[in-house]
């Protein structure tokens, strides 16, 4: 099956990997990506940067190319950008989130503070996602620029957020408090027994061991995938069936091999 | 120039971490798993990078090495590795077992790593809950634990953003061998070419190479695990009681006819980022059978409340096993095969191969770049 922009309108991995900045470079700050890989005859971004960190150069078609020393993530090419191609990520904003500011041109507008649910390129579900900052920018006529922080591990994933909803409120897995968003998540990303499952959410690793959230977590992957409930391997049941304290454990008389 | 391709296969941690630092050399990794990554023993295990349980000699000079790369590791990568520096204690329960390892001590310090000999009256205000009927124990602040679950998806994730590729349920079946030299495989899903093939499929690794004449020794050794239920910090240090280390280094000292001894149980004890205890474990040849045992279960626990009497009233909720690689030296193979250019190896790192992880990759991806495989 073939990706990409041109089939399917959303960057490929190869291509994401093409335009982003180096890892070094996320490190010290916020930062331009610049998602835009198709010649188009278009260069408000080259002209909109004030410390010219974008250059597109005589040939107006060609794809800009971001000087990321220069660039300290102002976020004026991103207001500028007719295609909303153009994010801000400042990856330096703690030790487990990245804040992300992007073009957004829907009503209502979220307030900060909101909780939201961030979601892909393809405009899947990814993770939750806070609203830190809304802010009109006057010199791009109005364009609105909102900042939303998230996993850092999902700030090369996460490039648009939209209202919650209820399985994004529902949690599955009470132990570890996993909902069913996280869940049909994985499952999307190829998670297609319980085990899965467990390894990419923690869903079922708390105290219960999965007694209570093992059937709706088969019945997601069989809804998501298409398959009959009893299609879905099982996890592996284990000792203890109820848990015991050390003590006990180290006591009971037991077989000896 | 477009990049050369290399092919991994196997998809836990150590074939995550090759195809990184293959990424990393400017490879374009392609990596196959049989079924979904990280699946086997790299999530059937405990995710201690002790530095104190590795022998003086070549396995500690890797350790103390891949301790560096997973400092880098933690920073750079955007997925929290959960890797945590905690220090480490090796429990002495008696004067006989503080005589060999103070042996050790003297050898480990040639290696550069500092270890500290405590009083179990010192040991005991670092832990409490360790019993007062210890001896002492051995305390480094080298020693550290990442959760492994988490290194094999950061390292994935991390080679997919920079345009790897990634292949779950793509087993195996066969090598591509051309005149000798290996040049891709044979999978369920079709052939695939690439510039070198690296073999780091754990316990499968000699069943792909057989055929060929090449069958190194690996050997299935299963360990069984104990975890707790959450409960605040409370086990600040990762510990292992120095019979571990015996079971490992010194078999000669070990009692057979102790049921201990003959599970090869020895402790090895960390708490989670998510508050859970891990506990192990035993060290058995069972063939490939990831059963856990009511005996082997019950030792871990009667010896970890021999050592830690003040966890009498946590809750065990689950136990589980892997098997880890073992090769008949146990050290790991790693590197060219002489019989199949080619075709490297990457595997037998038995109970040792989340430590080893990184320095496992960095070591693949230079030699490979060695051999003249440009990227
Ligand atoms: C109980 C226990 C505790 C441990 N504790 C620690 C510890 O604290 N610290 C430490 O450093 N180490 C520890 N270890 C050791 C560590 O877990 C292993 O050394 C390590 O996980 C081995 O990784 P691997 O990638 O080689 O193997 P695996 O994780 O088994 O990966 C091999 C992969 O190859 C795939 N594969 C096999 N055959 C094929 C095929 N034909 N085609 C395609 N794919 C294939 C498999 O599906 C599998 O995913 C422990 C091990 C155990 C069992």
């Amino acid at each position: 099956m073939k990706c990409g922009l041109i089939y399917d309108g959303c960057l490929s991995q190869a291509e994401t990997a093409s335009v982003l900045p180096a890892a070094e470079r996320f490190a010290k700050g916020p930062v331009a990506v610049i998602e835009c890989i198709q010649d188009i005859p278009c260069n408000p971004c080259e002209k909109s940067c004030p410390h010219q960190a974008i250059i597109i150069g005589d040939n107006i078609t060609a794809v800009p190319r971001l000087q990321a020393d220069r660039c300290v993530g102002c976020g004026l090419c991103a207001a500028q950008c007719p295609g909303l191609a153009i994010f801000i990520v400042d990856a330096s904003y703690s030790a487990t989130e990245a804040v992300i500011t992007l073009p957004y041109e829907y009503y209502p507008l979220p307030k900060e503070g909101d909780i939201v649910m961030g979601v892909s390129r393809s405009g899947a579900a990814v993770a939750k996602a806070r609203v830190l900052k809304v802010r009109r920018e006057t010199a791009a006529y109005g364009t609105i620029l909102v900042s939303i922080t998230v996993p850092k591990k999902f700030m090369h994933t996460i490039r648009s957020f939209r209202a919650l909803r209820e399985a994004d409120k529902r949690i599955v897995c009470r132990c570890e408090e996993i909902t069913e968003t996280e869940i049909r998540l994985a499952v999307r990303q190829g998670a297609n027994t319980v085990k899965d499952v467990k390894l990419a959410t923690r869903a079922g690793m708390g105290a219960c061991q999965g007694t209570s959230c093992r059937r709706e977590i088969s019945r997601i992957i069989a809804e998501e995938t298409g398959a009959s409930p009893e299609e879905i391997l099982p996890p592996r049941f284990r000792m203890p069936v109820r848990p015991i304290p050390l003590a006990q454990l180290a006591a009971e008389e037991g077989k000896n091999d | 120039m477009t990049k050369k391709e290399v092919i991994v296969i196997g998809g836990g941690i150590i074939g995550s971490s090759v195809a990184y630092f293959l990424k990393e050399k400017g490879y374009w990794p392609i990596l196959v798993d049989k079924d979904n990554f990280g699946k086997e023993t790299s999530s059937a295990c405990e995710g201690t990078v002790i530095m104190q349980s590795k022998q003086p000699g070549p396995k500690l000079e890797l350790a103390l090495k891949s301790r560096t790369l997973y400092q880098e590791l933690s920073r750079k990568l955007v997925y929290d590795i959960e890797y945590r520096e905690k220090g480490g204690l090796v429990l002495l329960e008696n004067e006989q077992q503080a005589a060999i390892m103070k042996k050790t001590m003297l050898e480990q310090e040639t290696f550069g790593l500092q270890v500290k000999l405590l009083t179990i009256h010192e040991a005991r205000k670092l832990e409490p809950v360790l019993s007062k009927n210890l001896w002492g124990a051995i305390y480094s602040d080298a020693d550290a634990q990442v959760n492994p679950i988490a290194v094999t998806r950061a390292l994935l994730q991390d080679v997919v953003k920079d345009g790897g590729t990634i292949l779950p349920h793509t087993k195996v079946e066969d090598l591509l061998v051309e005149q000798g030299n290996v040049c891709g495989i044979k999978t369920n899903r079709g052939e695939m070419r690439a510039a070198a093939v690296v073999n780091a499929a754990g316990i499968w690794s000699s069943s792909l190479t057989a055929r060929y004449g090449y069958e190194p020794k690996i050997i299935p050794r299963r360990g069984q695990i104990l975890v707790t239920e959450a409960f605040p910090p409370t086990v600040r240090h990762i510990m292992i009681c120095a019979c571990y280390l015996a079971a490992k280094h010194h078999p000669e000292l070990l009692d057979p006819t102790k049921l201990q001894h003959k599970l090869g149980v020895g402790t090895v004890i960390e708490q989670t980022v998510h508050g859970q205890l891990l506990i192990g474990s035993t060290r058995e040849f069972v063939g490939i059978n990831k059963e856990t045992t009511l005996a082997g279960i019950q030792e871990i626990a009667r010896h970890v409340m021999k050592l830690m009497p003040g966890l009498k009233n946590i809750n065990v909720i689950r136990s589980f096993s892997g098997l880890r690689p073992k090769t008949e030296n146990g050290l790991p193979i790693l590197g060219p095969v002489k019989e199949l250019p080619g075709l490297f190896m990457a595997t037998g790192h038995e109970g040792d191969g989340i430590a080893l992880a990184p320095i496992t990759g960095k070591i693949l991806a230079d030699q490979i770049a060695e051999t003249g495989i440009l990227s």
